[in-house]
């Protein structure tokens, strides 16, 4: 969260949304706000949307395009990675990955699920 | 009135002392019938076995299957459930789902000359235990389903919601209509 927050302040054109994976939000709401960051915003999922987008761990992160089509997913990683992501749906809000990127990160999916929690 | 109570607690008391906590003894006809029916699937052959278990079972028992099956499903049932000894009409069809189906049906179709035998045969046999396992059931019902795809990169997820902090519902819907790109990372403090 901490690297996380100044990257988003850099696109507000995205929106960041921390949506609490086991716990109620308001916790994940003061940890935000004691944390001082001020560019993401805590929610809760609503009904069976975690299930519903096979999130299956915390520290999953998904990105959609103003179309709402998936544009990146994975399992932990670090928001400096993310940053290029965020770069293309600034410029392009509807913007899709190449293929080569999709099939990328289809494996790469694969090899998250496959791996023990 | 003094009188009077005393006189009531003595009668209840003499009540009390005779009357018994169980509950009365069941007729003697069900005892007899279920001695009978312990005793005639082991020991006793088929023949006797229709005297005494027609008298316990109803006629209404033996009108949907043939004369010479009657005694094989009376027994049978009679060795199933012993302590029913006035089965009422309703509990006939349970016992012929119970019989072997195998025993059952040839008996059925074949001649009245080879049915006695049959009958014979699976008078003497010890009925299946309740406890058999079931049949195999059909692989396409035994089969897990497939996993299912995954939502990948480049699909477009089902439509979701999520409430903000102060009540406010945020639906992908309302992110495609903004045109809006949106990240979402699920987190836990712990």
């Amino acid at each position: 969260m901490r690297s996380l927050d100044p990257i988003a302040s850099k696109y507000p054109d995205v929106e960041f949304y921390i949506v609490s994976y086991n716990e109620p939000v308001e916790t994940i709401a003061e940890y935000i706000e004691e944390g001082g960051y001020t560019d993401v915003i805590p929610a809760a999922p609503v009904g069976t949307m975690l299930a519903d987008l096979e999130v299956t761990r915390q520290m999953a992160m998904m990105v959609v395009n103003g179309n709402g089509m998936i544009y990146h997913r994975q399992v932990m990683g670090s928001a400096e990675t993310w940053e290029p992501y965020f770069t293309a749906l600034s410029a392009d809000p509807v913007a899709i990955p190449p293929e080569v990127e999709i099939q990328r990160q289809k494996d790469q999916r694969q090899q998250d699920l496959q791996l023990p929690s | 009135m003094i009188a009077f109570a005393t006189g009531m607690v003595a009668i209840l008391s003499a009540c009390g002392s005779e009357a018994p906590l169980a509950p009365p003894a069941p007729p003697a006809q069900p005892a007899a019938a279920q001695a009978t029916f312990e005793t005639v699937p082991t020991e006793a052959p088929a023949a006797p076995a229709p005297a005494s278990a027609q008298q316990a079972q109803p006629a209404a028992a033996a009108t949907h299957v043939p004369t010479t099956e009657a005694p094989v499903q009376q027994v049978a049932q009679a060795t199933e459930a012993p302590s029913a000894p006035a089965a009422p009409p309703a509990a006939a069809p349970p016992t012929d789902t119970m019989a072997p189906p195998a025993t059952t049906a040839p008996a059925a179709t074949a001649p009245a000359a080879t049915a006695a035998p049959a009958a014979t045969a699976a008078a003497t046999d010890p009925p299946p235990p309740a406890t058999d396992p079931p049949p195999p059931m059909p692989a396409a019902t035994v089969s897990a389903p497939a996993a299912p795809e995954g939502i990948e990169v480049g699909e477009i997820p089902p439509a979701f919601t999520m409430e903000r902090t102060d009540g406010t519902p945020v639906a992908l819907a309302d992110l495609t209509a903004a045109g809006r790109p949106a990240f979402m990372m699920y987190f836990a403090t712990w």
